[in-house]
């Protein structure tokens, strides 16, 4: 077992639809690779900002006269924040965990990989992991990011 | 002999954000006696390898497919031979990545375009820059359920006759953007495509939907056609303008378990031309028209009107166009 990465990154609004990179490279092959991220806080829980932008996204996108049907803010109540991790080894590119869960775990091996990836090999090489900063509204989000080289018969340990 | 078949054209599984299992969204789409889905999980075809090898798990054709999702829309891919990266493409950059998905036979169609975006949901409203729009080739016209009278869904419809006023060629397709299997009974629609021999196949889609093939409908199945001298003109087809003679069936017996439901029934037939309708028929039941047309160069699309949900006059399918040269 191998700690590969572990990065911790502050994210603000302004890094909304941007794409950031974390390369980092295997120098010898493993069985797997274990990846966790995690990110906080999900929820907007700033009541008073989440109801602003909710009825200035429905002004923005909801023409006047369906806009009554779409009165209740509440209704799009809590915002959320959302990240999404996408992989890459050498130039070929892995797949993505597009989902709302803010702590995921995902395996990749050639045996198989956790939904979003398609199987692969943990080979030596260069790795790329993107983060997808789809949305960051209001306060900045911590994301915590770490890969771990799994040799045979290793387990990923749950206290990581 | 081009046959059309019932399609599911935007669907979800548990490799992206939905509910399904490969194996259960196909069951899903066979209750729905549908004759093909496309797989579109957002920004990822692990859905697609796991049934390359499971093949078992599919028991209906499965088109491969992936949803772009990206930060300033959202874009269905079907077909492309190898993937070309999501990430990279900006508001101004996007005719750049849809050349290079064109240049490994994939087929790109706006998702959802009007559906509401930023901070609620990110890029599902479309605020691409698409600088040459033959680059496109297909529109989700009606995206979720009760498509009749989503705001959405009227603004998308009203965006794809404008683009084919000024002259392009887009085929329409409707997508529940299946995540979940939710309320069994979920008044939906559906896209037909003429595909060569009814064979379905992410192929055959494709090449259906490049030769715009398709038509939407909330009920019953339409079969629209053009004769101009000896020749027959179809959905998709080109013919020359002048005096020509249409035909149109529509038939409520297909697949009418799945919407038979929800109070659809078809009162109006509208054939369009650049826009405008230039014949209304009223209809009912199974319904065998024709009428004699003369059409300026443009385009021409039959579209039905009538019931549904308790509410009438409402759009309940329309073709993509023939073109008139
Ligand atoms: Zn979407
Ligand atoms: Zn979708």
């Amino acid at each position: 077992m191998k700690k590969i990465l572990n990065q911790t990154l502050v994210l603000k609004p302004e890094n909304s639809k941007t794409n950031v990179p974390l390369s980092f490279s295997l120098e010898k092959d493993y069985e797997r690779l274990f990846i966790r991220y995690r990110y906080f806080p999900k929820k907007v829980e700033d009541m008073d900002q989440a109801k602003r932008e909710i009825l200035q996204a429905l002004e923005k996108y909801v023409p006047e006269e369906s806009r009554a049907a779409y009165s209740g803010w509440r209704d799009y109540a809590p915002l959320v924040n959302l990240v999404t991790l996408s992989l890459d080894y050498e130039k070929e590119y892995l797949g993505c965990a597009h989902r709302h869960a803010p702590e995921q775990k995902h395996i990749i091996s050639a045996a198989g990989s956790s939904p979003g990836f398609v199987p692969h090999p943990a080979a030596a090489g260069n790795w790329k992991i993107v983060l997808n900063v789809h949305a960051i509204i209001g306060n900045p989000v911590t994301c915590q990011v770490e890969v771990i080289g799994l040799e045979k018969g290793e387990a990923p340990d749950d206290s990581i | 002999m081009i046959q059309y078949k019932a399609l599911e054209m935007h669907s979800h599984t548990l490799h992206s954000d939905g509910n399904f299992t490969p194996e259960e969204l196909c069951r899903a789409a066979k209750q729905l006696q549908l004759d093909g889905i496309a797989l579109t999980d957002h920004n990822t075809l692990s859905a697609h390898a796991y049934l390359i090898s499971h093949p078992e798990a599919s028991r209906i054709p499965v088109v491969t497919g992936i949803e772009w999702t990206t930060f300033f829309g959202h874009m269905l891919v079907l077909g492309a031979e190898s993937s070309i990266d999501w990430r990279d493409a900006m508001p101004d950059t996007l005719d750049h990545y849809l050349k290079e998905i064109r240049a490994v036979n994939g087929v790109t169609g706006i998702a959802h375009p009007f559906e509401i975006g930023s901070p609620l949901c990110t890029g599902c409203h479309w605020d691409f820059a698409v600088h040459d729009w033959n680059l496109i080739d297909y529109i989700e016209v009606w995206s979720k359920a009760a498509p009749t009278t989503q705001f959405d869904n009227i603004q998308a419809f009203d965006m794809w006759t404008r683009l084919l006023n000024q002259g392009y060629k887009i085929a329409a397709t409707a997508g529940r953007d299946w995540h979940w299997e939710g309320p069994t009974r979920l008044h939906s629609a559906a896209t037909y495509i003429g595909v060569e021999n009814g064979e379905v196949s992410t192929r055959s889609i494709c090449d259906a939907i490049r030769a715009g093939r398709t038509y939407v409908t909330a009920g019953p199945v339409i079969d629209f056609q053009i004769s101009s001298g000896q020749q027959t003109y179809a959905i998709g087809d080109s013919l020359h303008s002048g005096s020509c003679r249409g035909r149109i069936i529509v038939d409520p017996t297909v697949r009418q378990e799945i919407w038979g439901d929800f109070g659809i029934k078809v009162r109006e037939v509208r054939i369009v031309a650049n826009g405008d309708v230039v014949l209304s028929m009223p209809a009912e039941g199974t319904q065998e028209s024709d009428f004699d047309l003369k059409l300026r160069p443009g385009w021409v699309r039959a579209e039905l009107y009538g019931d549904a949900l308790g509410e009438t006059e409402k759009r309940i399918g329309f073709t993509s166009p023939i073109y008139v040269e």
